[in-house]
């Protein structure tokens, strides 16, 4: 295998999902530091796996599975019961695009949810994928991750009735 | 299914704006593939590295339980993609392995320092007492706990609770050290009672609470055997409930895991290596026990523990030794 080729499949894979993964991993991990430790460790994997990938169909979906597992991964780790789950969005520095109270409460909302539940929620809704690749990243069937964001959905729709109906 | 009218993307993205691209976070990741790529791929993992990551946010329960019966898992815990749950079925392995790289520092010298005051502060934390360390983005605090001298004490201490205590030891293990963890009633409240900002730049938040209010919801204990090096861990601690195959222990590649059944708990999985084993069991509350988490932002909130969660660990004894030492409970 060509090392340059990996290495700029790396470039480009870190371009294009760098953001979004780091965002995704922090609603999952509530914890910026983890989030960007998780993050690290996906593209380091992926760079290692880059040889399997190149067999598989969806480069997004593959990277979504890594950083869910590394996610998980940290999450089961003894330590992680105890560390400050209090850096929620609502005490983390504006910057960049503003944002009103209604995001924040949607977004806290999401990051409340149970981690199955949460994790459906921010592949399918956040990352936009389909049920069918969301299944494929979790390792589960279509019609339990839609049995997960129905029961997400109702959760949602219950915290966040004013919101929803102005949407 | 009308997904597009909740508005979850739009709304989260612009609240995680602050969360974006680093070149300093790529720039450490060609770093970490460079020094992998020069290292042919070997499998041993970069857990040293991650380890040293994972002890900035991990240091309060690593030092202040002092005993991880997950040790074992924990310091092998990068690179880990398979894992088993409490059914006993095996996670897909899906992910690869890790490239071998060289450990990269992860902070600044004088972050390491800040670290380390930080550890000695939380890991000082008079008993019953909530300290929190807070940095400008994220903070961490110790659970509140309460130390004992001996395994009777800690017996004593956890009598009204619905924790489940060790029975018989093997021969020759001695008690090390114990302490019971509490949390807050319902009813109760996290009272600030000292905030101070350290000269390395963090906050020093002190919380109590009211005695009347606490209750012990886990404890842990270490004992010593008669050969150096050898040991027994126990954790006990209430946790909110899980469903059955959706938790999962992590497994490294050497450890072997499986359910297996143990008298008085609804689930029991078993990891072991040649070295060590560790059975992870739990089982549910007869009734839930609500408790006032603290959340660190002001507005605490009454969660529920729904299962008590027992992990023992050990060098020496194999998965039903452990089993037998909550046999008699």
């Amino acid at each position: 295998m060509a090392e340059d080729e990996r290495g700029a499949w790396l470039e480009a894979a870190m371009e294009r999902y760098e953001e979004s993964l780091l965002r995704m991993c922090y609603a999952y991990l509530a914890d910026r530091a983890l989030a960007e430790d998780a993050v690290q460790e996906t593209f380091l994997k992926a760079w290692k796996g880059y040889e399997r990938f190149r067999g598989e169909a969806d480069e997004k979906t593959w990277l979504m599975r890594i950083a869910i597992n590394t996610c998980k991964s940290i999450r089961r780790g003894t330590w992680f019961r105890h560390i400050d789950r209090s850096a929620m969005p609502s005490q983390l520095p504006e910057q960049e695009a503003s944002f009103d109270e209604r995001d924040d409460t949607v977004t806290c909302a999401v990051m409340k949810l149970r981690p199955r539940l949460r994790e459906a929620v921010l592949l399918h809704w956040y990352q936009e994928m389909s049920a069918e690749e969301t299944a494929k990243v979790l390792g589960v069937s279509r019609s339990t991750v839609y049995e997960r964001l129905n029961k997400a959905q109702t959760i949602l729709k219950r915290e966040l009735e004013a919101w929803y109906h102005e949407n | 299914m009308k997904t597009e009218n909740l508005g979850i993307r739009a709304a989260m993205d612009r609240r995680l704006s602050f969360l974006q691209a680093e070149s300093g976070r790529r720039e450490s990741i060609r770093r970490l593939t460079a020094e992998g790529a020069r290292s042919h791929y070997s499998h041993d993992g970069i857990g040293g590295r991650k380890m040293k990551k994972k002890m900035r946010f991990g240091f309060a329960a690593a030092l202040v339980l002092a005993i991880l019966s997950f040790s074992a898992l924990a310091a092998g815990i990068t690179g880990i993609f398979s894992g088993i749950n409490w059914l006993g079925e095996m996670l897909p392995q899906e992910t690869p392995d890790m490239p071998d790289v060289t450990p990269a520092p992860f902070t600044e010298a004088d972050a390491r320092t800040r670290f380390d005051q930080e550890q000695e502060i939380l890991n000082s934390r008079p008993d019953r007492e909530l300290v929190v360390i807070r940095e400008e983005k994220a903070g961490s605090w110790a659970p509140r706990k309460q130390e004992a001298g001996s395994l009777e004490e800690v017996r004593n201490l956890t009598l009204a609770s619905s924790l489940p205590f060790p029975g018989e030891l093997p021969e020759g293990y001695r008690f090390a050290d114990g302490r019971v963890y509490l949390s807050c009633r319902p009813e109760g409240e996290f009272v600030l009672t000292d905030c101070e900002t350290h000269p390395a730049g963090f906050s020093v938040e002190r919380y109590s609470v009211d005695a009347s209010m606490d209750f012990v919801s886990g404890y842990a204990l270490r004992f010593h055997g008669l050969e150096e090096g050898d040991f027994i861990t126990v954790d006990v601690w209430m946790d909110m409930p899980e469903d059955a195959s959706g938790y999962f222990i992590s497994v490294n590649p050497g450890q072997r895991a499986e359910a297996v059944r143990v008298e008085g708990m609804d689930n029991a999985v078993a990891v072991s290596t040649p070295e060590t084993c560790i059975l992870a069991m739990r089982r549910a509350l007869s009734e839930p026990v609500p408790y006032l988490y603290f959340t660190g932002n002001g507005q605490n909130t009454v969660e529920i523990y729904g299962e008590v969660r027992v992990d023992v660990s050990a060098s020496r004894l194999d998965a039903s030794e452990l089993a037998d030492i909550f046999s008699a409970d």
